[in-house]
C-alpha cells in the first residue's frame, strides 16, 4: 500500500497521528498527491451515502417547529399580560359584569394576541436583522450570541452578518477582524479583543469594548446620535473621525487621528474632548484630572535581552537558564487551545507604551535563536499606525519565507536578521496584501514567534529591532 | 442559475415552504458528500446537512437570484463543516488537508450525471468484491458498525479488519477509476 493512500485512509478513519498529519500534508503539496487524496475522500463520501434516505422531511419539520415556537412565544406573553386586569375587574364587580368583563377581556386578549403575534414576528426579524458585516482575517474569530454562547467560529475572509447584541472576539494575538457598517463605518479589532455591537432604539450605534484594541474609521453620524463606545472606565462619543481605543482591565486609552472625540470618565463624569494627534487615558481612579496629551515620539530601535527577567506583561514563553544565559523558550499558550509553541512579547500598546518602536523600510528584526531540530517557524509582528493617521494602516506582518531556519545547526546559538521590508502584509486598510509593502507611519507593538513542533526546542536569547539607515548615519 | 430552481426559490420566498422540500431533495446529496468524509460518520454528516439547509432557508432572502444556487449553498456547507472541525479541535494541519477537498467540492459545478455515474460505478464495483471484503464494507458503511464490532462479526482481529477495510477501499477506488474510464471511452 502506498504511504499516501495509507495516511489518507488513516485520516478518514481518524486514526492518524499528529506527525503523520504533517507527513500527509507534505505528500499532498503536489497536485498528484492532492488528486489521490481527493479520490479517496470522494470514495468515502460515496460509501457513506449508500442507502441514505432524504432528510427533506426533517428539515421542513424543524423549520415549521421554529416558526411555531416564535408564534407561541408571542401568544404566551399576551396571555400572561391579559390575566392581571381580568382579576382586578372581578374583584370590583358582580357576576353579570364579570361575564361581560371576561368577554371584553377575551376579545381584547384576542386583538392583543394578533398584535403581539405581528409584533413578535417584527421583533424577531429586528433582532435577527444584520447591523454590520464581520470580515475576519484570522482563524479564531468567534461570534457570541446575547447569552455569550458561541454562535459561530468564522473562517478567515468569509463575510458574516452580525446581529444586535452579539459579541465578536478575536481569540489569539495574531487574529484580526474587520467590522463594516452600512454607512461605511469600519472597526478593526486587533488580537485578543472582545466587543459587543448594539443597535440602539434610536438607530445609533453602540460598541461595548470588553477588552483589547480597536482602530476605527467612523463615517459622519446623524446629528444627536453619535456612535458610542462604552468601556469599563469611560464612555466615548464619536461623530465621525478616525481613532484608536485600547481597553485594559481598569483603563481605557483613546487616540484620535482626525476630528474630535468626547471622552467621559465613568468614575466622576469628568469629560474631555480629545483632538486629532492627541490621546487620553481614563482609569477608575479620579486622583489625576482627565486630560489629553500629544502622542510622544517613539524610538526607532528596541531591544530585549531578558537579563532582568521577563518584562511586565510578557505574553508567552518560559524563562530558562541555558549556558549561563537567561533565555525564553516557546511554550503552549495557557489561555488558548492552540497546539503551537509560542513566544509572544508583551503588547506594548496595551502596556501604555504606545508601541515597541517605530519601523520603516530600513528596520531589521534580529533574533538570537536556538533550535534543537528544524521545524517551520512563523514570525508575526503586530503593527499600528503611529501617530494615528487618517485611514487605517497597520495590521499583522508575517515573515513568509519558507524554511528560513533550515540551515541553522542544532543546539547552537545563531543570530538571524530579518529586514522588515521582506515581510508580507497580512492586511492593509482592510485588504489582504501579499509580498513586501510600503512601511511608513507605523510602529511595532508586539512580536509573536511560533512553531507547531515541540521538538524544535525553539529558544530565544535576545530579540531586537534596529534601523539600518540610522545606524549608518552614526 | 437553472430557471426552475430560481422559480422554486421565489415560491419559497413568497411563503410556500413545501417548495423548499424540492430544494433539499435536489441538493442534499452534494451537501452530504461534502461533509461525510471530513466529519467521518454518516450521522455527523446528516446533522450538518440538516443544519446547512435550515441556515440556507434563514438566509434565503439574502441570496442573489442572479447567481447560481449550488456554490452559494456549498459555501455555507463548507463553513459549517469547518466550524464543526474547529468545535472538535481538529483544525490545524488537518484543516489544510480537508481544504483541498472542500475547495474542490465547492468549486465543482452541480452535476447529477457525474454523481450518478460515480454511484453506479461504485455499485458495480461492490458487486465484484470478495465475500469477506463485501461484508466488511456492508458492516462499516451500510450498518455503521465500529471497527471492534465489525472485527467481532468477521471473527478477525481489529488490526486485520482495519487492513481489510484499507485494502478493500483501495481496490474499490481502482475499480471505480477503470469503470469511469471505460464509460468515458464508450461515450
Amino acid at each position: 500500500m502506498k504511504r499516501l493512500d495509507e495516511l489518507t485512509l488513516k485520516l478518514l478513519d481518524d486514526t492518524i497521528k499528529e506527525d503523520e498529519v504533517g507527513e500527509l500534508a507534505e505528500l499532498t503539496q503536489e497536485s498528484e498527491g492532492q488528486q489521490s487524496l481527493l479520490q479517496l475522500m470522494e470514495l468515502e463520501s460515496q460509501l457513506q451515502a449508500c442507502g441514505r434516505s432524504s432528510i427533506a422531511d426533517r428539515v421542513l419539520e424543524q423549520i415549521r417547529q421554529e416558526r411555531c415556537e416564535r408564534v407561541e412565544e408571542g401568544v404566551m406573553r399576551v396571555v400572561s399580560e391579559s390575566q392581571t386586569p381580568v382579576r382586578e375587574l372581578t374583584d370590583a364587580a358582580g357576576n353579570k359584569s364579570l361575564q361581560f368583563t371576561l368577554v371584553v377581556a377575551s376579545i381584547a386578549a384576542l386583538a392583543a394576541c394578533l398584535l403581539f403575534v405581528i409584533f413578535a414576528i417584527d421583533q424577531n426579524e429586528h433582532e435577527h436583522r444584520a447591523i454590520a458585516q464581520l470580515i475576519p482575517h484570522g482563524s479564531n474569530v468567534r461570534i457570541l450570541d446575547a447569552d455569550e454562547k458561541v454562535r459561530s467560529v468564522v473562517t478567515a475572509d468569509d463575510s458574516v452578518a452580525v446581529r444586535s447584541n452579539e459579541t465578536i472576539e478575536t481569540s489569539q494575538a495574531f487574529d484580526i477582524a474587520e467590522i463594516v457598517y452600512a454607512d461605511g463605518t469600519k472597526l478593526e479589532l486587533l488580537g485578543e479583543t472582545k466587543v459587543r455591537l448594539t443597535a440602539r432604539p434610536d438607530g445609533s450605534k453602540q460598541i461595548t469594548m470588553l477588552s483589547g484594541l480597536v482602530q476605527a474609521d467612523v463615517a459622519p453620524q446623524p446629528e444627536g446620535r453619535p456612535l458610542q463606545i462604552v468601556t469599563q472606565a469611560a464612555t466615548l462619543e464619536v461623530l465621525g473621525t478616525t481613532l484608536g481605543v485600547e481597553v485594559r482591565e481598569a483603563s481605557t486609552q483613546l487616540g484620535v487621528a482626525t476630528g474630535r472625540v468626547a471622552m467621559t470618565r465613568k468614575a466622576d463624569g469628568q469629560r474631555v474632548e480629545v483632538a486629532a494627534g492627541r490621546f487620553a487615558t481614563a482609569t477608575e481612579s479620579t486622583v489625576e484630572p482627565l486630560q489629553s496629551h500629544p502622542f510622544p515620539d517613539l524610538p526607532r530601535e528596541w531591544r530585549e535581552d531578558f537579563e532582568d527577567g521577563l518584562p511586565a506583561g510578557w505574553r508567552t514563553g518560559e524563562l530558562i537558564e541555558l549556558e549561563n544565559a537567561t533565555t525564553v523558550q516557546a511554550i503552549r499558550p495557557r489561555r488558548s487551545n492552540s497546539e503551537r509553541f509560542v513566544i509572544t512579547s508583551h503588547n506594548a500598546w496595551q502596556e501604555g507604551e504606545h508601541a515597541l518602536c517605530k519601523i520603516d523600510r530600513d528596520s531589521v528584526l534580529h533574533l538570537r535563536i536556538r533550535q534543537r531540530a528544524f521545524a517551520r517557524i512563523t514570525i508575526m509582528i503586530g503593527t499600528r499606525s503611529y501617530p494615528p493617521a487618517r485611514g487605517r494602516v497597520g495590521g499583522n506582518l508575517f515573515y513568509t519565507k519558507k524554511a528560513w531556519n533550515e540551515d541553522l545547526p542544532p543546539d547552537t546559538w545563531k543570530t538571524v536578521s530579518i529586514p522588515l521590508k521582506d515581510v508580507a502584509w497580512q492586511m492593509k486598510q482592510g485588504k489582504r496584501v501579499n509580498g513586501p509593502s510600503e512601511l511608513a507611519g507605523i510602529a511595532a507593538y508586539l512580536i509573536h514567534i511560533s512553531t507547531e513542533n515541540e521538538d524544535a526546542g525553539l529558544t530565544i536569547d535576545r530579540m531586537w529591532i534596529t534601523n539600518e539607515a540610522e545606524a549608518n548615519q552614526r | 442559475m437553472n430557471d426552475s430552481i430560481r422559480e422554486i426559490i421565489e415560491k419559497v420566498l413568497a411563503g410556500d415552504l413545501d417548495q423548499y422540500r424540492v430544494i433539499v431533495r435536489t441538493f442534499e446529496a452534494d451537501v452530504f458528500r461534502l461533509a461525510a468524509p471530513v466529519l467521518g460518520s454518516r450521522s455527523a454528516a446528516e446533522d450538518v446537512t440538516q443544519d446547512v439547509f435550515i441556515a440556507a432557508y434563514r438566509r434565503l432572502d439574502s441570496f442573489d437570484l442572479a447567481e447560481p444556487f449550488h456554490p452559494w449553498l456549498l459555501g455555507i456547507a463548507a463553513n459549517f463543516v469547518r466550524n464543526e472541525l474547529r468545535r472538535r479541535s481538529r483544525e490545524d494541519r488537518r484543516m489544510e488537508l480537508y481544504s483541498h477537498y472542500l475547495d474542490a467540492m465547492t468549486s465543482r459545478e452541480s452535476s447529477p450525471d457525474g454523481a450518478d455515474a460515480l454511484s453506479d460505478a461504485l455499485a458495480r464495483c461492490r458487486e465484484r468484491l470478495a465475500k469477506t471484503a463485501s461484508a466488511a464494507i456492508e458492516g462499516r458503511y451500510d450498518e455503521g458498525l465500529g471497527l471492534e464490532a465489525l472485527a467481532d462479526r468477521l471473527q478477525r482481529s481489529v488490526t486485520a479488519t482495519s487492513q481489510l477495510l484499507y485494502r478493500t477501499r483501495l481496490s474499490l477506488r481502482d475499480c471505480i477509476e477503470s469503470q469511469l474510464a471505460l464509460a468515458g471511452g464508450d461515450s
